[in-house]
């Protein structure tokens, strides 16, 4: 029963997945100029910042967690949901990079040029901001010995990461001209903004990118438990 | 969908209409319908497939692999004389 319980959500998350591999190319999709079948990238790369964005959440209910009840167990679970969120964060600006020189780059230009107003992007900018901030996170948390002092300043960092992915991925960005779509409101949550038919793919998605990101989750925290065990025994012997 | 800027397309009109037969529905936009219609559509999908398929096996074996080893520090630490398992 047990193993049951511990294995259905990665059995939906696998399941979801293949749904959007299959359905997110198969499926039909609004006809528009420019974007034409580049569109499905919406099922992957903004589903890579919506995942980020959910685990950048829980990370920063664990540091408050850590913070309420001074138990180690959230500090770890903390950090790792950091790290995937970092991860997804990073792949999504990958995925970016590969889907604007395809959308935004003037044909009519020299690519350096039309590359000059793409690193001028507010998203961009603000986004590759909020990474570093994360990256410090990590480079802060994993150089301090001492694991209580560890695990209270990274708690507190967190809460200075997350603070600031408010000014540089959600109000900076819409207060600054951009090629990025999602100026007016928040991007793809809006009724308006995203297809019915879209919408069947996109939601699954998410929830199959954020489980899977979940799942990998689980087996970081596993992997630190089990370094931690290993030293406890060197320690004994 | 009309929310999003779009700027126009490189493409010019005319060349466009060309295509039009290929187009199922009234819209003037070109499609992978050269994919859909050859079934080439169904390769990309395969593939995309594989990779996932890759990686979930990737992932299944990492959490075996890891339950294992904490199976055996278990044994270990209830049995600190008798190394072997």
């Amino acid at each position: 029963m047990k193993n049951i319980k511990s294995v259905w959500w990665k059995v939906l998350a696998v399941a979801l997945m293949v749904y959007t591999f299959i359905g997110g190319v198969l499926l039909d999709v609004p006809h528009l100029p420019q974007l034409q079948e580049s569109i499905r990238n919406l099922y992957f790369h903004v589903c890579m910042w919506f995942s980020m964005m959910i685990f950048f959440i829980i990370s920063v209910s664990y540091a408050l967690l850590y913070l309420k009840k001074n138990e180690i167990k959230y500090d770890i679970y903390s950090r790792q949901f950091a790290a995937v969120g970092i991860i997804y964060g990073l792949l999504g600006y990958a995925t970016g990079i590969i889907w604007m020189s395809y959308t935004w780059a003037d044909p009519n230009n020299a690519s350096f040029v039309s590359s000059s107003a793409v690193w001028r992007e507010p998203k961009l900018i603000g986004t590759a901001l909020a990474l570093l901030i994360y990256l410090a996170y990590l480079v802060l948390r994993d150089s301090v010995e001492n694991t209580e002092k560890k695990a209270r300043l990274a708690a507190v960092y967190n809460l200075f990461a997350f603070a600031f992915l408010f000014p540089t991925i959600w109000i900076l960005p819409r207060l600054l001209p951009s090629l990025h779509p999602g100026q007016e409101g928040n991007p793809a949550l809006n009724t308006n903004d995203i297809d019915a038919q879209m919408r069947l793919v996109f939601y699954p998605a998410v929830a199959g990118w954020t489980l899977l990101g979940g799942w990998i989750v689980t087996l970081k925290v596993k992997l630190v438990n089990l370094k931690t065990k290993i030293n406890e025994q060197v320690e004994y012997t | 969908m009309n929310k999003l800027s779009i700027p126009d397309s490189p493409v010019p009109y005319s060349s466009m209409k060309a295509f039009a037969f290929i187009m199922d529905t009234g819209s003037n936009v070109e499609m992978a319908d050269i994919m859909r219609s050859n079934g080439k559509i169904f390769v990309v999908v395969a593939v995309m497939l594989t990779i996932l398929g890759g990686l979930i096996f990737y992932l299944i074996r990492l959490e075996l692999k890891i339950k294992r080893l904490d199976r055996e520090i278990r044994h270990k630490k209830d049995h600190p004389k008798n190394n072997v398992l």
